[in-house]
């Protein structure tokens, strides 16, 4: 019973923090215009994600006028919030009585919205499946992150991100605690806020499943962005290859298929925060500026800009790397544009060229330039300078992306390693379909509307700028100047390449279709081949699915590891011990998750980390960590456990117990069946 | 009902059955399945008092209590599966180590402090 109503807060508390802030939000800045703009469908989807950023700025505001943040403080707070969007929603609409929904810019047939519920229905359950063995935390990322989320739900402040660390001046070690720049305020404000409104502990399946949420949301900012950046596409005229197929077979390639494989379900069950928020916001964001700019609407570019803002406060990388995408982008513009004129020219193409950006920067200028994205941007930079600096920019760690790359790991992939990270499958068609796009949007007569218009290179413009940015910082990263881990920038090419890869696929089945029309190829034939395009492309996905899968449980072997932490912890709490406590990382599992036993600091207990870190010569470390675990009847380990005041170890006893049992000065004080604890006399 | 709707509604029932389907599954899990563990009850001070937590299907157990390496004292105790025990042992003078092993029928563990 109580955990079914702790489910039900749960449940309850996603729907408060991830939905209805980003829907009032809309519907305050829409209006009752927001279903002539937007699908019911979208309004649901993009919810999410603008959610995600008003609560991360809504919670740093609360903190900062002096509010502590608990239970009572954030209820309150996103009720206030709520109240004043709709407040301003029904204020400022007088003229118009009722919301219009209408189904009749919904492109999807009633056929093909079954084909849609079935494709979310195999996404979700290929991946609940997945989880099964996977929701229980253990990963030590997630591990990371969810100390600093719990260290906000218990002091009710922002944290300040530093760490104790082992110090070596003049022969002797002290404790002394550093800045640590890689977390982001935004990774973590979420979970404290689900936390402290259902009372979930973070040792359990919620942090998991927020992830799974963002996941599943990513899924369908892809099919919303990839329906509506083909909206208008000039298609040869085929009742299969349009906007709304292209948008399911993209969702087909991200949903079920590659379900599970990184940047999917493996992030959601490897706590990678910051990589899925960005997977979420990256195609939003592109989503709204491409709306924007195509439909000259301010509103929209408004959106964008507050999410683009949002994602500075939630994740750098993905920031640095929409940086980028906005400026390939912007690049191609120019270029396609030029070359569209040059193409549908034959004279004055100077002339010409500039007058498509002449139109192009003014009704730019017109977006861009308005009250709200001004007064925005001074909201934000009043709010970046007096309000809240994200930790990257205090302590200058942005300046370590820029620059040679300084390590084989951020050198870039290959073409063959680019190939494996987007799937194998995503890249070959993927390539072919970017090929094709271009080739139909130079050839293809265009309608008299849009015809000479900029807009109709738009969607080009958007996907080709998207991918050729992350496959050249993928792949190029010394020709960009970037120094970057590469293999943290590949999971961002999924994306792009998956619209490209379902605009090949349905490409190729049109061309089928009209040769057989063409009786260039017979009826029997063209559906053979058709049906084994489309078997491939399930097998190759359900093969990287299976491949993806682990056979290893690791969840009681955390158990023991969980136990041992409850009970020094109460140990120790109990008799106010400041002693130092070091654990092993390397045969000791879910050890990450130690920390939020304790809430001392997220660098209690001190760690011996992987052995090849110690050897690493471009990056020296301390070597106290290693000593006292792996020789603590040395001089040097007895130093160390002296200055560092480290009285406790936790060790896998199978592995690291002989090197404590015959030394008098330890006592073996608790075992389970993997793990000892001894005590330093 | 709308195309639209179909959609959205299908996603909230799928994302809440998952979603359920995960939690309670997560909270099962957290039940330790085999093994058993023991500790002293005071870590820091020269008590011998101890718990043996069992987890396993083996419910007798028997254990030693050594002072200075010399057994003072031995017995037998039943320990149901997810039942935890406690011992009280009078504490000997002028110990300079103390050592409980407990064993089962496959296995046995010991604790111990130096008290020197």
């Amino acid at each position: 019973m109580h955990d079914t109503l702790e489910f039900v807060l749960f449940f309850l508390s996603l729907i408060f923090v991830f939905f209805l802030p980003g829907y009032f939000f809309l519907l305050a800045i829409f209006k009752k215009n927001i279903f002539r703009r937007f699908s019911q469908l979208e309004v649901f989807v993009l919810s999410v994600p603008t959610s995600i950023i008003l609560i991360d700025f809504l919670t740093i505001f609360i903190n900062k006028i002096g509010f502590s943040l608990n239970r009572i403080s954030v209820f309150i707070f996103i009720a206030l919030l709520l109240v004043i969007f709709y407040a301003f929603y029904y204020f400022t609409n007088s003229k118009e009585t009722s919301l219009k929904v209408s189904d009749k810019k919904f492109p999807f047939t009633r056929n093909q919205t079954i084909l849609i519920v079935l494709i979310l229905f195999a996404t979700i359950f290929i991946k609940t499946n997945y989880l099964t063995e996977a929701i229980f935390p253990t990963s030590t990322d997630l591990g990371h992150h969810m100390y600093w989320a719990k260290m906000v739900s218990e002091t009710g402040n922002i944290p300040a991100y530093a760490k104790n660390e082992i110090v070596e001046m003049n022969g002797h070690y002290a404790i002394e605690s550093n800045p640590i720049a890689d977390f982001i305020i935004g990774e973590h404000l979420i979970f404290s806020a689900v936390n402290l409104l259902s009372g979930v502990s973070f040792v359990s399946y919620f942090p998991t499943l927020i992830l799974f949420l963002i996941n599943i949301f990513g899924v369908l900012a892809m099919f919303i962005l990839a329906w509506r950046l083909f909206e208008n596409f000039p298609f040869p005229e085929s009742k299969l290859f349009n906007s709304a197929n292209l948008a399911i077979f993209t969702l087909l390639l991200v949903g079920p298929l590659y379900a599970i494989s990184s940047p999917q379900a493996k992030y959601v069950s490897g706590g990678v925060i910051g990589n899925l928020i960005g997977n979420l916001l990256i195609p939003t964001m592109l989503y709204f500026y491409f709306r924007a700019i195509r439909e000259k609407d301010s509103w929209l570019f408004f959106v964008g800009l507050f999410l683009s803002a949002g994602l500075f406060y939630t994740h750098h990388l993905s920031g640095f790397i929409f940086l980028f995408i906005l400026f390939f982008i912007f690049i191609l513009f120019l270029f396609f544009s030029a070359a569209q004129t040059v193409l549908e020219n034959k004279t004055k193409w100077l002339k010409n060229i500039f007058a498509n950006y002449r139109e192009f920067f003014r009704n730019l200028f017109k977006t861009v330039f308005t009250v709200q994205s001004i007064a925005f941007i001074f909201f934000i930079i009043f709010f970046l300078l007096f309000v809240y600096t994200p930790s990257y920019l205090a302590t200058g760690a942005q300046s370590t992306v820029v620059g040679t790359p300084s390590k084989s790991t951020r050198a870039g992939l290959s073409l063959t390693d680019f190939k494996y990270a987007v799937g194998e499958l995503r890249f070959i068609v993927g390539t072919l379909g970017f090929l094709i796009l271009i080739f139909l949007n130079f050839t293809i007569k265009k309608s008299k509307e849009i015809k000479n218009d900029y807009q109709s290179i738009l969607s080009l413009t958007i996907i080709s700028g998207w991918l050729i940015s992350i496959f050249l910082m993928t792949t190029q990263p010394k020709l960009l100047h970037i120094n970057i881990p590469t293999d943290r920038i590949a999971n961002y090419a999924n994306f792009p390449f998956t619209i490209t890869a379902a605009f090949g696929i349905i490409y190729f089945l049109l061309l089928l279709q009209k040769l057989n029309q063409k009786n260039l190829v017979s009826q029997k034939i063209s559906l053979t081949l058709s049906t084994l395009v489309i078997l491939t492309s399930f097998f190759l996905g359900i093969y990287d699915n299976t491949q993806s899968l682990s056979t290893n449980s690791n969840i009681q072997p955390a158990l023991q590891t969980f136990h041992t932490s409850k009970f020094l912890a109460s140990q120790t709490n109990s008799q106010n011990s400041s002693a130092n406590f070091l654990k092993d990382h390397n045969y000791i599992t879910a050890d990450a998750w130690i920390k939020l036993f304790f809430m001392r600091d997220y660098n209690f207990p001190l760690s011996r980390s992987y052995f090849k870190r110690y050897e690493d010569s471009t990056k020296p470390r301390e070597m106290c960590t290693l000593w006292m675990i792996s020789e603590p009847s040395s001089e040097r380990a007895q130093q160390c456990f002296e200055e560092t005041g480290t009285k406790f170890i936790m060790i896998d006893t199978s592995s690291d117990e002989p090197q404590f049992k015959n030394n008098s000065e330890f006592s073996k004080i608790y075992q389970n069946k993997s793990i000892s604890l001894f005590y330093k006399n | 009902m709308t195309n639209q709707k179909i959609i959205i509604f299908s996603l909230i029932f799928l994302i809440f059955s998952s979603f359920a389907y995960l939690a309670f599954t997560e909270t099962r899990q957290h039940q330790i399945k085999d093994g058993w563990i023991i500790y002293f009850d005071n870590i820091s001070d020269s008590s011998v008092n101890f718990t043996i937590e069992n987890y396993s299907n083996q419910d007798e157990f028997s254990w030693e209590y050594y002072a200075n390496d010399t057994l003072v004292k031995k017995e037998t105790m039943k320990v149901l599966k997810n039942e935890q025990k406690s011992v009280t042992i009078d504490e000997p003078a002028n110990s300079q180590s103390i050592k409980i092993t407990v064993s089962d029928s496959e296995k046995s563990k010991d604790i111990y402090k130096n008290l020197n």
